[in-house]
């Protein structure tokens, strides 16, 4: 079988994304997940709304509800969970909570189109400096009807979701994840696989159904030698901390032999974490290459073309090292592993969560040392005599895999729910674990006290919760024994709340119909944009135009507004009624009928519904003018009347101490429909 | 297994308008130059706009249609890689690097969902097409040439020679072209190229016309500040200074006018260096002073209000009635209220969550703590009242567009 070489040259998950972003509206996503050790909310945000990862974008509230349509799932590790955010609700943040010392490090991107899937493997977390500035190492796939050359590793994924995850989220809400893994297993069921030969396997180390990672690189070993490597040669930004006690490579003897030869790259900065000693007893010969600080000449001129043109002389670049490569080989042939585990005993001996992937490469191991050297800027002449003979007592760069708890982690708490209280406009929420020792902290929402009784907070009107639609993913807990510290815990939706959403996405009608607005609004454009012929000279000041509208002001204004609104948002629904194909498969027309037509008018009722003690007659002109908008959809989508009589009854013909014109409109509008 | 690239971040500049300032700022910057905004940056754009404009024209594809934008992108794709191939940073460049890489190019070897198609409004038409607009290129909606921008198509159109038309059929009948080919036409139509006489007259005519419909601005195309003199004037604290009287000396037809920008500019950076004192006081407290001495409080306070009351009096296009209430309110403690509250309620109207609400920090590292952190050392090592002022007025500075007024203008005069 021909090879691709193993060195395919640079590339971002920037780039890969925006190719996503540009098909979306053949192609549109439909779902994502990433597996991270930690993320930016910025990265996250402009991720999970199709913006370009660099932007600095401000979610507007009508991304909320596209984003909780699209439910995007982030598998994180706990301890990571930053102090102040700008993440939305209805984005499904799943901290993972490994052991002490250890961490859930794996690193995987999961795009899934309407007509693709998109994995993403390799070293890079979902921050600034992952995906921007670091070196870093990955390996992307592409899947579809078309295309399904090396389909066994979106199979394994899979198999690592469904099996690995469950044990380490706890007793947490898996709905999300089991969506995604529906989905793949209808396309995978879909797309056989191609019978030539799979290159990749999927390393995952630390899950409960899997060996460690060293056992299986093992495994794969044997498949490519009966003896012990000639050379390994290893990219790592960490290594063992103490190269007293255990050390990686002494592990890699014990599992897969002893070799003679064994090559480091690391950061120049990184030397004080390395020593003689971490090259173990049984190497003979031994080399040590360096990336120094900064970049060279020619590798500036690659980034300034890779960044439009953009002038960068000015531009104190820094790159540091975060990439990570094991290549074990032969005279002829070598085992390639990149991904997330470092150069150390507890990536490889299942303590942490690490993902990867390895292959076999043949030809001469030297030149894919060679490309992977110069890739990476590593100098070629051999620093090992700069090496300290052990470790020191101090370790200089900060390791990015494992750490002790701080004193006071609320580690006893499985999970925090934010549920709707059953008729009412109120959410609480509910605390499992350890209750009584959550006497131990004050525990706020943003600015709001909670206070716990029974392991429930307080019932929270839903306008609270609407002051925090973006921003309020999290609680802070203060120990009262250690009130200078804080610590950030997320919390997940119940079912309930989560069905309701629309309900608390839009805090008022204006709202829902800004929305619907906004939804044909094109492509958002940047300050100074102008596309001819589509009407808008810029998305941001005219949602500002449209929500300037006084709310206070008197009641004609007030409805000439709210008709002037509504008669656009009419537009939309009536394009949609008309677009509903009146022929073909009944139960993706009534589906289609739902869900585009009857479930949005339906929530629309119950906000305005909510919005009644502020004022009978608006209410009552709201709705009239909803039900006989309706009526008039009804000649395109008959099925509606049902509906349009519910909404009559409900909403219409309750209304009690109607004055006698209120009482007049209630009769020409039930005449009417 | 690939390699990550580097990415630079913030090419386009802060998006991010906490403040509110980007409409008001329009406001005063279209008193004096209507026809840039802050994308539009050599004129050769506004040639090639003309060119396609006309091109897509003949063949009724007009920006009422919804495939215009990507015909438009269709022929501008040629053009950028003509600029590419001629070694100019364009529009777009890295996407256009990328489809110089084989020695073969047409159109029809460029897949629908390539990323160059990806946001169609990054690019010629969406940069260009609102200021060829002022300057009477296009009609008021941008849908079609005017007479001034047929001219100006016409006489893009030809270059040493070479017709840009004719190559850009050939490209848009999907033609197969070798790199070594396009090498002429790219070195005569690549943006630094001298335009031809003809294109020169026709940019003389465009700003004639343009200063006829704007008689108020005249003077600053008849006597434009030369490059130089706006370098000198631009180049520290203490130069800037000179900055607006300068102008005021050099345009005093447009004297008030200046006068008004010369306060919004100073307004909107005592303004925002308080938002951003205020800001990273709260995210870094008990971590790291902030805290200017209170005579600075003082001073920037009194600032405030005194220069808000002169620019409310003038009646300047205010953010959401920041100024007015500014102008009504003392003490550095209630000004630094003011301006939190009104960052709330913007963005709150533009419905995006605030950085900072009630004293709470809701979004972090929105302002960079080591560029204030070397603007707030700088100063503290100053101790005069006004030069301090000065300082906070140089850092918060903004781009009137006298720079792009000094290119277009030499442009049309071939002086490229």
């Amino acid at each position: 079988m021909k090879q691709l070489p193993s060195v395919e040259g640079f590339d971002s998950l920037q780039n890969i994304y925006s190719e996503v972003i540009a098909d979306r509206a053949k192609d549109p996503v439909e779902q994502i997940l990433v597996l991270t050790y930690e993320f930016d909310d910025q990265q996250l945000l402009n991720l999970v709304s199709g913006r370009s990862l660099d932007e600095d974008y401000e979610l507007r509230q009508n991304d909320l509800k596209l984003l909780s349509d699209l439910r995007p799932v982030i598998l994180y590790d706990a301890r990571k969970t930053k102090e102040s955010n700008q993440l939305p609700h209805f984005l499904d943040l799943f901290p993972i909570k490994p052991r002490a010392f250890c961490c859930h490090h794996a690193k995987a991107y999961l795009i899934i189109t309407q007509k693709t899937v998109r994995l993403v493997l390799g070293s890079m977390n979902l921050t600034r400096t992952g995906l921007f500035a670091n070196r870093e190492v990955f390996q992307d796939f592409v899947w579809s009807r078309e295309k399904r050359a090396e389909i066994q590793v979106l199979s394994a994924f899979t198999d690592l979701l469904r099996k690995g995850y469950p044990p380490l989220t706890g007793s947490a809400n898996f709905e999300a994840v089991s969506s995604v893994l529906e989905t793949l297993d209808a396309r995978l069921k879909a797309w056989e696989p191609e019978t030539s030969g799979a290159r990749y396997t999927l390393v995952a180390s630390g899950y409960a159904h899997q060996s460690s990672g060293i056992e299986q690189l093992k495994k794969l070993w044997d498949t490519v030698s009966d003896n012990p490597p000639t050379r390994v040669f290893v990219v790592s930004p960490f290594f063992d901390k103490s190269a007293n006690q255990d050390i990686f490579t002494d592990l890699l003897n014990k599992h897969i032999g002893d070799f003679p030869e064994l090559i480091l790259v690391t950061d120049q900065a990184n030397v004080g974490n390395l020593s003689k000693k971490h090259y173990g007893t049984h190497c003979t010969k031994r080399e040590f290459h360096w990336i120094v600080p900064g970049i060279s000449d020619s590798e500036r001129v690659r980034i300034q073309k890779a960044n439009d043109g953009v002038s960068i002389s000015d531009l104190n670049i820094v790159r540091k090292l975060h990439a990570k490569i094991l290549i074990l080989t032969t005279l002829d042939r070598s085992l390639v592993y990149m991904g997330s585990a470092n150069f150390t005993c507890k990536a490889w001996n299942g303590d942490n969560q690490e993902l990867g992937l390895a292959w076999v490469e043949l030809g001469d191991p030297e030149k894919l040392i060679s490309a992977i050297m110069a890739s990476l800027q590593a100098n070629s002449e051999d620093m090992y005599d700069k090496l300290p003979d052990s470790s020191p007592a101090t370790i200089k760069v900060e390791d990015d895999e494992g750490y002790q708890d701080e004193a006071g982690y609320p580690d006893f708490l499985q999970e925090i729910i934010l549920n709707h209280i059953p008729d009412s406009e109120s959410v609480q929420f509910e605390f499992r674990g350890d209750l009584l020792r959550l006497y131990e902290y004050e525990i706020r929402w943003s600015t709001l006290p909670l206070q716990i009784n029974g392991g429930y907070s307080q019932e929270i009107k839903a306008k609270e919760f609407f002051s925090r639609l973006v921003g309020g993913r999290n609680l802070a807990f203060v120990p009262k024994a250690l009130p200078e510290r804080v610590f950030y815990l997320p919390f997940r939706h119940s079912a309930e709340l989560f069905s309701q959403r629309d309900l608390l996405l839009f805090p008022t009608s204006e709202d829902w119909l800004n929305f619907y607005l906004g939804l044909n609004a094109g492509t958002p454009l940047s300050d100074g944009e102008f596309m001819p012929g589509e009407g808008t000279t810029d998305s941001a000041n005219d949602t500002d135009c449209v929500l300037e509208v006084d709310r206070n002001s008197n009641m004609v204004i007030k409805m000439q507004s709210y008709l002037n609104l509504f008669s656009r948002v009419e537009k939309e629904f009536s394009d949609r009624a008309k677009n509903i194909p009146k022929a073909g498969n009944e139960r993706e027309r009534q589906q289609t009928i739902q869900k585009t037509i009857i479930q949005p008018l339906e929530t629309y009722c119950k906000i305005l519904d909510r919005e009644r003690p502020d004022g009978e007659a608006a209410f009552l002109f709201k709705m009239g003018e909803l039900i006989l908008f309706c009526k008039s959809l009804a000649g395109n989508v008959p099925e509606i009347q049902e509906f349009i009589k519910r909404i009559t009854d409900n909403y219409l013909f309750n209304v009690e101490n109607a004055n006698s014109l209120q009482q007049q409109y209630i009769n020409f509008c039930g005449q009417e429909v | 297994m690939k390699f990550s690239e580097y990415i630079i971040l913030d090419k386009q500049g802060g998006s991010v308008d906490p403040l509110g300032f980007l409409r008001p700022s329009g406001v005063l910057k279209d008193m004096l130059f209507k026809q840039f905004t802050v994308l539009a940056n050599h004129p050769a754009y506004h040639g090639f706009l003309a060119c396609a404009y006309q091109f897509l024209s003949r063949r009724n594809i007009t920006p009422a249609q919804k495939s215009f934008a990507r015909e438009f992108r269709n022929l501008e794709i040629f053009w950028g890689i003509l600029n590419t191939r001629a070694g100019q940073s364009i529009l777009n460049v890295t996407k256009y690097n990328g489809l110089v890489q084989d020695n073969l190019i047409s159109l029809a070897k460029i897949r629908g969902s390539h990323p160059i198609f990806y946001r169609l409004n990054y690019g010629t038409l969406g940069h260009y097409s609102r200021p060829s607009i002022s300057w009477g290129i296009l009609d008021k909606e941008g849908t079609k040439l005017t007479e001034l921008g047929k001219k100006l198509a016409d006489a893009y159109e030809f270059r040493e020679g070479i017709n840009l038309i004719k190559w850009l059929e050939r490209w848009y009948s999907k033609e197969e072209f070798e790199l070594e080919e396009i090498l002429k036409v790219a070195t005569a139509f690549r943006l630094n190229a001298s335009p031809s006489q003809d294109e020169q007259n026709i940019w003389q005519e465009i700003i004639s016309e343009y200063c006829q419909r704007n008689p108020h601005v005249k003077v600053l195309w008849d006597n434009p500040i030369k490059q130089d003199d706006l370098g000198a004037i631009q180049a520290d604290e203490k130069s800037y200074i000179g900055f607006f009287p300068k102008l005021i000396e050099k345009y005093n037809n447009l004297k008030d006018k200046i006068e008004l920008i010369r306060m919004f500019e100073s307004l909107s950076a005592l303004v925002q260096f308080v938002f951003e004192r205020e800001y990273l006081t709260c995210q870094y407290e008990g971590k790291n002073s902030l805290l200017p001495p209170d005579d600075l409080e003082k001073r920037v306070a009194q600032s405030l209000q005194l220069l808000a009351a002169d620019y409310c009096k003038l009646q300047g296009p205010d953010a959401k009635k920041l100024f007015r209430t500014l102008s009504d309110i003392s003490g550095y403690a209630h000004i630094a209220k003011a301006v939190m509250d009104h960052h709330v309620t913007h963005q709150n109207s533009k419905k995006a969550s605030p950085f900072i609400k009630d004293g709470q920090l809701l979004i972090k590292d929105k302002v960079d703590k080591d560029r204030f952190t070397v603007f707030w050392e700088k100063l503290s090592g100053e101790v005069d009242e006004e030069a301090q002022i000065a300082l906070i007025n140089f850092q918060y500075r903004r781009d009137w567009h006298f720079w792009r007024a000094i290119l277009y203008h030499d442009y049309s005069r071939g002086n490229i």
